[in-house]
């Protein structure tokens, strides 16, 4: 008689999750110490009045609409997972909007984070909730509360009034800690408190920022030191064969990552090479220095030529696994979103496909599928990035 | 009625089957008969490719990641497969794709049974019938035979000369003599597509569909009638 052996994880996932059929939870199926967000909570932030997501995936890829929530549902999940305010101009940055600011304290204040509130409807707070398995259940309210304006007296003669502002973001972290953060505004300029909140930031790349050359060659940097880069860059040089390797050089005293191209003498800086396959490396290096973290990629077939793109979302999603990496991924791509099931092979229920839609009230309603869904869906030539009804 | 995919109207119902012929098959039928009104897809999907018996669970989530509010609000859905020359285990292979869909156990026992251990309900309708060998061709020969009967004669005698009963096989049989039928009496088109003949007017007489041949579909699909469920 032979051994009774235990089925697989993999054998007890099923092959189809429903929109509207009770989710079976799956214990082991996930690797031993392989930590995510579980659900996330959004209500009254951007378009978002009240929105649910119950069952995250390793890799979430969310489609749907021009302006129906793709970036701000990944801007929710970026802030909760922040530590300080000065975020919210991060965002405002990345959508193209200037990070100057001029004007009396409240229309600073309101220029900062007026838009974070749902049609600017201050009166109720926004409330983010991730829950995980560790430093990911997290929440963070954003509540308008009384602004106080400090007068210093004496000195000079010059009175530098200070306004901290009406605006209060309250991280709670997974020990149920809580952590208050404002901003203060002065003429001198714009000071955020850090709240103090523990670990985790997460990395999020913007679909039309250009990836910050020094932040992607510290990371570079942190992985090579640490003897982890060679895969990657193996993995990049079997992707393009004109490749020889990549390494961090400085221009102007500035670190970057540069690509030894064959044929060229010169290294060359890799956002001279192609402005998408930096963005490609950039995340690839930011999901393997994050472990058992969250990367957070918007628009992310941006720029890939069409016959590269299996083979990049094989690396991200290799390297996602080996770091146990938990991805929310946007894309307007059919091409893409097909060249993600065939690239997860075996692990696409690993995959969930999240479907936003204006319902008839202009609410955001998402529908979301499995893997093996999203795979039946493109094998039916199906419309599978927007609904036909 | 050239869409097989297309339709967009909300019904409770959703009726998969193995290829766009079957399609406009169901198409005509329910119309011309007045039967109780479904979203007709087929395993081929929109690609519009053979589709087969082994797509059912892909159909099912294709017309659900499409659909998923008409998908939601389904109350049944009725899958039609060919028995070819192997009624059960083709009935078998229906229920395995059944359960792998909606999980162990969700398959119904028989030909025709509708299962209500899930939502929506679903009902597997074995063509041309219960046990009977054969596809939708063998079910469409009494009605050709009958809408012609002098060429209808003439084919049973050529099928006879060619020694057609040795094949021992009803499905290549059923192939056989409908194709040797259209090909006589579709004068403008002796290729025409089984599809076209219940797609397109001018080709409606070849196979009436009001037939007492598909007497026993029709009654099984109007049992679905009752808001949505089986009387």
């Amino acid at each position: 008689m032979g051994a009774i052996t235990k089925p697989s994880a993999r054998a007890i996932r099923p092959r189809y999750v429903h929109a509207k059929i009770p989710y079976r939870a799956e214990p082991g199926v996930l690797p031993a110490g392989y930590q995510m967000i579980h659900s996330i909570e959004i209500k009254n932030f951007k378009g978002f009045k009240n929105f649910k997501v119950d069952h995250c995936n390793r890799v979430n890829v969310i489609v749907g609409d021009n302006g129906v929530g793709k970036t701000a549902l990944l801007e929710a999940i970026f802030l909760a997972l922040s530590a300080t305010p000065e975020k919210a101009i991060v965002l405002r940055q990345w959508r193209g909007l200037d990070g100057a600011f001029g004007g009396a304290p409240q229309t600073i204040e309101d220029a900062l984070y007026g838009d974070l509130f749902s049609a600017a409807d201050t009166q109720a707070p926004v409330e983010i909730i991730l829950n995980g398995d560790g430093a990911e259940t997290r929440s963070l309210k954003i509540s308008k509360g009384q602004s106080e304006t400090r007068i210093p007296v004496g000195g000079n003669g010059t009175r530098e009034a200070e306004v901290t502002s009406s605006t209060i973001f309250e991280w709670t972290d997974f020990k149920g800690d809580k952590k208050v953060s404002r901003t203060k505004i002065s003429s001198a300029g714009i000071q955020f408190e850090h709240s103090g909140v523990g670990k985790s930031d997460c990395y999020f790349f913007p679909a039309a920022a250009p990836v910050p050359s020094i932040e992607a060659a510290a990371r570079f940097s942190a992985l090579s030191t640490a003897g982890q880069t060679g895969d990657l860059i193996r993995s990049f040089k079997s992707i393009f064969s004109w490749l020889d390797d990549l390494s961090i050089e400085t221009i102007g005293a500035l670190p970057a990552v540069h690509a030894s191209v064959r044929g060229f003498k010169r290294k060359i800086p890799l956002t001279a090479v192609s402005g998408a396959i930096n963005r490609i490396v950039a995340i690839a290096v930011a999901i393997a220095h994050q472990k058992n973290g969250v990367v957070l990629v918007d628009e992310v077939e941006n720029g890939v030529y069409y016959s590269r793109q299996a083979s990049m979302i094989r690396l991200l999603l290799e390297t996602a696994r080996q770091n146990d990496c938990q991805l929310f991924l946007s894309s307007h791509s059919g091409e893409w979103l097909s060249s993600l099931t065939s690239a997860a092979g075996k692990d696409v229920g690993d995959i969930s496909l999240w479907r936003l839609e204006h319902d008839k009230n202009w609410n955001v309603e998402m529908f979301q599928f499995g893997g093996q869904s999203l795979k039946a869906g493109i094998a039916q030539g199906v419309e599978v990035r927007g609904g036909d009804e | 009625m050239a869409e097989t995919n297309e339709d967009k109207p909300h019904f409770p119902r959703l009726l998969i089957c193995e290829g766009p012929e079957d399609c406009f098959f169901f198409h005509r039928l329910i119309e011309t008969r007045n039967l109780p009104r479904f979203h007709i897809w087929h395993t081929g999907g929109r690609k519009h490719s053979r589709g087969g018996n082994a797509k059912f669970g892909e159909a099912i989530a294709g017309f659900q990641i499409s659909r998923p509010k008409t998908f939601a609000s389904l109350r049944d859905i009725v899958i039609v497969a060919d028995n070819d020359e192997a009624p059960k285990d083709n009935f078998d292979n229906v229920c395995r794709q059944i359960d792998e869909f909606f999980g162990a156990g969700s398959a119904p026992s028989k030909p025709l049974e509708r299962t209500t251990k899930i939502k929506p309900a679903v009902s597997v309708l074995m063509i041309p019938w219960a046990s009977l060998n054969g596809h939708l061709e063998r079910l469409c020969v009494p009605s050709a035979r009958d809408a012609d009967k002098t060429i209808g004669k003439d084919v049973d005698t050529f099928m006879a000369l060619i020694g057609a009963e040795k094949w021992n096989n009803d499905s290549r049989f059923g192939k056989a003599w409908l194709r040797t039928n259209l090909a006589v009496r579709c004068v403008v088109d002796p290729f025409v597509a089984l599809g076209k003949v219940f797609d397109e007017d001018k080709h409606h007489q070849l196979i009436p569909v009001n037939h007492s041949s598909f007497k026993d579909i029709a009654d099984f699909l109007i049992t679905f009638n009752v808001q949505g469920t089986k009387a």
